[in-house]
């Protein structure tokens, strides 16, 4: 099948830093399929997922390559990809309602008017689950709870129909509760929808129940990628072993031991 | 609309003991004055005997205790009665509100002119912060911000009326010109544009530099790097997304401002003779008439009361959060 | 690097003092340069600048030296700007700290005075003040301060409760500090660089506020500033309209060197914070 994405070697340095953030990093990432990024704090996620999304700060220097083979085109953001951010309490303009927000995108991308994307707007937080979703598409940001925040976010990034969703740490800032319900919602929504999910975590237990594949990054260079259940099974790297015994001490073992299959 | 009617209800309310400290210290600090306005009185009619100015004493009420006048004055503003202006020989709230409307066209059209043009300038500097554009705007409203309106008025005047002589260089409208209706108007406006444009500068630069900072704190949020990742157009993430939300700070400032620029007319209505409100400090001033100064006085800080809660109406409207944390307690 | 060098790496900065230099060099060296009086008459009234090079500017109606204002005018603009600014800055943080401190009651009544002072417009109340008083230097800054030092006065409380509850302060009070003590001691000069910060913000102001007032004829009239030059001036504005102008731009030039100086400033004290 041909690659949704295929990233080669691909480096960034920030502007005014002199180490790079991302170090010849080479990846690719099926149509459909899900991938987690994992690595400690620093360590190059949010770089990679923000040199997909064209969301590097000017003036950083980019090489490499990042590819669409399945588009056949260059990405284009919104229609192709769609991003999710950590915190939920500041990827909403805080002004504007929800349906205004929802519906943007889906106006730019679908060639739809307004009264129309309004419409897809009210369809997605049916989707992604909101309480009476004809009086969210009036309310405003602060009317809704952190994990409520997420999947609006979630519906505003997925609007028009993109083929991949970058989550960047999207379940970091919730509590557990919360965060199991944003995964399953993920879940159901990119395998619903057939699209492809690059998620980015620092929780090997997540990644290890949600991907397919898990990518291990470590000091801007990408060390080990593979199937999931290689990667937690028999991974190659040192590094990667060490993260996994680390996390094994801290957190609960027998989903790190049974992973999704 | 319930959130912002409850807003301006508490702040009427807290304005009350406020506008109290301002009739009671103003009373006071006029209390310090060497002379009353019967002596600039008799010094204008060329002197008078001591039973003339006993009697103008007592009429004033001057003859009487500062705390009993204070309280006489508390009293009768109570019933809108600002007392008895000694230099025109007249009831001084018929006096202010004569001049008032001169002043408020200056100030409102000053405002729209800063606020309209500061804000659009501060956009197109703030869409693209660090560019040449900005860069020049950011200069530009820095050597703006620092310019005296008096001075900025008088040099407009030397060009465009003494120079060019397209506009009058003084007065509101053409005296006795008979004109009426649209011309009259007309001729109105044309006699604001100087005024205006010189007392507008200053704030219009300090619109233009709060709305580029704000845009350029703005950028770095997540939620305009999630507008961008919908691939959004440039002009909707500048507009809707980063300056929707960098007008909030300059919509407070409007009303932060209000004080100083009732003050900056003051200068400018003696720059250009227009006979409004300031113009009326400036004579109250020197006829010395304190109790038309107190008037003047207490009636701005009224105005700026008002104004401020036009611009909490206008902030509740614009900000969907004002007031949302006492609606949920 | 150095709080300095992080100055000089700002042109803001630098060129803002710069002009600052030459003023404040003219204003101190002023009765060098022109001794005497510079209200006395020079020469023939109404002399075109650069005619004379005894008098290189030129003369007013009066025939007084405009070099000589011009560079006395420095003097009282400078000296106005900074007191009325010192003094403003001084009875904010006083008051802020103040109330920010003792919270409750106080911090209430406080902050209504404040209200009060923010209500009714500067000017006029700087007008008010001269007039009741006498137009002297010291009534002149008075005037002014009172309408400034509420910026202060909200920004040092805003610090004084943002830093109240931080460690070292609930470790003083559990020393047994007085409350007041650690006010003085601990928290005012913790919440002073972002006053410093507005300080010139407050300096301009007060420059321009005080040409305001001597333009209007209330400053004092023994003294030259360049707000009673460009008032002089006015009487000629047709013919001679330069009388008016050449003082507005050594006002402009100022004011601009004051707000340069202070983003240089404020650069350097964010900076520090940053690294801290
Ligand atoms: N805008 C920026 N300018 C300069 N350096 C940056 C910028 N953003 C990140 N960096 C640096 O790049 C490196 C990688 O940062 P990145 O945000 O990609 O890490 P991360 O793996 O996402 O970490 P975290 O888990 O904390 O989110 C870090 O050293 C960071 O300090
Ligand atoms: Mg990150």
């Amino acid at each position: 099948m041909t690659d949704l994405l295929r990233i080669e070697a691909l480096s960034v340095t920030y502007p005014r830093s002199k180490k790079p953030a991302l170090a010849s990093v080479s990846l690719s990432l099926a149509p459909g399929k899900k991938l987690a990024i994992i690595g400690e704090s620093g360590s190059g996620k949010s770089t990679l997922a923000h040199a997909i999304a064209g969301l590097l700060p000017r003036g950083s220097s980019v090489s490499g390559a990042i590819a669409w083979p399945a588009l056949g085109h260059p990405a284009i953001p919104g229609a192709d990809f769609g991003m999710v951010f950590q915190d939920p309490g500041a990827s909403l303009n805080p002004v504007l309602r929800i349906g205004e927000q929802i519906a943007e995108g889906a106006q730019r991308h679908l060639g739809l008017d307004w009264r129309e994307a309004e419409r897809r707007a009210l369809e997605l937080l049916r989707a992604v689950q909101i309480p009476q979703p004809e009086a969210a598409l009036r309310a405003y940001p602060h009317q809704f709870s952190g994990g409520q925040r997420q999947r609006i976010a979630i519906a505003a990034a997925i609007a028009a129909q993109p083929r991949l969703l970058v989550a960047d740490e999207a379940t970091s800032a919730l509590d557990t509760l919360v965060q199991a319900e944003i995964v399953s919602l993920l879940t159901h929504l990119v395998e619903s929808q057939d699209m492809a999910l690059l998620f980015v975590t620092h929780d090997i237990a997540l990644a290890a129940r949600l991907a397919d594949r898990i990518a291990v990054m470590h000091d801007a260079s990408l060390v080990e990628i593979g199937p999931t259940r290689a990667v937690i099974d028999t991974p190659q790297s040192a590094y990667t072993r060490h993260l996994l015994s680390t996390h094994i001490d801290l957190a609960d073992p027998p989903r790190i031991a049974r992973p999704a299959s | 609309m319930n959130r912002a009617l409850r807003l301006i209800g508490r702040r009427a309310i807290s304005s009350i003991p406020v506008l109290l400290i301002v009739v009671i210290g103003t009373f006071f600090l006029l209390e310090l004055a060497s002379g009353d306005a019967v002596d600039a009185y008799l010094v204008s009619i060329g002197g008078g005997d001591a039973a003339l100015i006993e009697h103008l004493r007592q009429s004033y009420g001057l003859d009487q205790s500062a705390l009993t006048r204070l309280w006489i004055y508390v009293s009768s503003l109570a019933r809108l009665d600002l007392g008895w202006s000694v230099a025109f020989n007249r009831p001084i709230a018929g006096l202010i509100l004569e001049r008032l409307p001169n002043t408020l066209y200056l100030m409102g059209s000053a405002t729209a002119l800063a606020f309209v043009f500061g804000t659009a300038l501060g956009i197109l500097a703030g869409a693209r912060p660090g560019s040449l554009g900005d860069r020049l705007l950011s200069i530009g409203s820095l050597a703006l911000y620092a310019v005296p309106s008096f001075w900025l008025g008088l040099v407009l005047s030397v060009v465009f009326a003494v120079q060019l002589r397209w506009l009058p260089t003084s007065g509101i409208e053409t005296i006795a010109s008979g004109k009426q209706g649209l011309e009259r108007a007309l001729d109105i406006i044309r006699h604001l544009v100087l005024p205006v444009s010189a007392l507008a500068m200053i704030y219009l630069a300090l619109f233009l530099r709060l709305m580029r900072a704000g845009m350029a704190e703005i950028w770095r949020l997540d939620f305009v790097r999630a507008a961008r990742a919908k691939g959004l157009t440039r002009a909707r993430i500048v507009l809707r997304h980063v300056a929707r939300n960098a007008l909030l700070p300059v919509i407070t400032m409007l009303g932060l401002q209000a004080a100083s620029m009732l003050g900056g007319s003051v200068v400018i209505e003696s720059v250009f003779a227009i006979p409004g409100f300031g113009r009326l400090a400036q004579e109250a001033v020197s006829a010395r008439d304190a109790p038309l100064l107190m008037g003047i006085i207490v009636v701005s800080a009224v105005l700026v009361i008002v104004v401020n809660m036009l611009i909490d109406l206008v902030y509740a409207v614009l900000d969907p959060r004002v007031g949302a944390s006492e609606a949920a307690s | 690097m150095s709080a300095l060098a992080r100055f000089r790496r700002s042109p803001e900065g630098v060129i803002g003092l710069a002009l600052l230099t030459v003023l404040a060099l003219a204003a101190l060296l002023a009765p060098l340069l022109f001794p005497g009086d510079p209200l006395r008459i020079a020469g023939p009234p109404l002399l075109t600048p650069f005619t004379d090079p005894a008098l290189p500017l030129g003369t007013d109606r009066l025939g007084r030296n405009v070099l000589a204002g011009l560079v006395h005018g420095a003097r009282a603009s400078l000296i106005v700007g900074l007191a009325a600014a010192l003094v403003a800055v001084a009875i904010g943080s006083l008051v802020g700290t103040l109330a920010g401190f003792a919270g409750g009651l106080v911090d209430e009544a406080l902050m209504r005075v404040v209200d009060a002072f923010q209500i009714v417009p500067g000017f006029l109340l700087a007008l008010a003040f001269v007039s009741v008083l006498q137009p002297t230097l010291p009534v002149v800054v008075t005037a002014i301060a009172l309408g400034a030092w509420t910026g202060p006065a909200r920004l040092a409380r805003a610090e004084v409760l943002s830093i109240r509850e931080r460690d070292y302060v609930a470790a003083a009070r559990i020393i047994g500090m007085h409350p007041l003590e650690i006010a003085l001691r601990e928290i005012l000069p913790n919440a002073l660089p972002p006053v410093l910060a507005l300080s010139a913000v407050i300096v301009a102001g007060a420059i321009l506020t005080e040409a305001a007032l001597s333009f209007l004829g209330l400053g004092d009239p023994n003294i030259v500033t360049w707000g009673s030059m460009i008032a002089e001036g006015r009487a000629v504005l047709r013919s001679a309209p330069y009388l008016s102008i050449v003082p507005g731009i050594a006002l402009v030039l100022t004011v601009i060197g004051t707000y340069l100086l202070g983003e240089g400033l404020a650069a350097m004290l964010s900076r520090r914070e940053r690294q801290a």
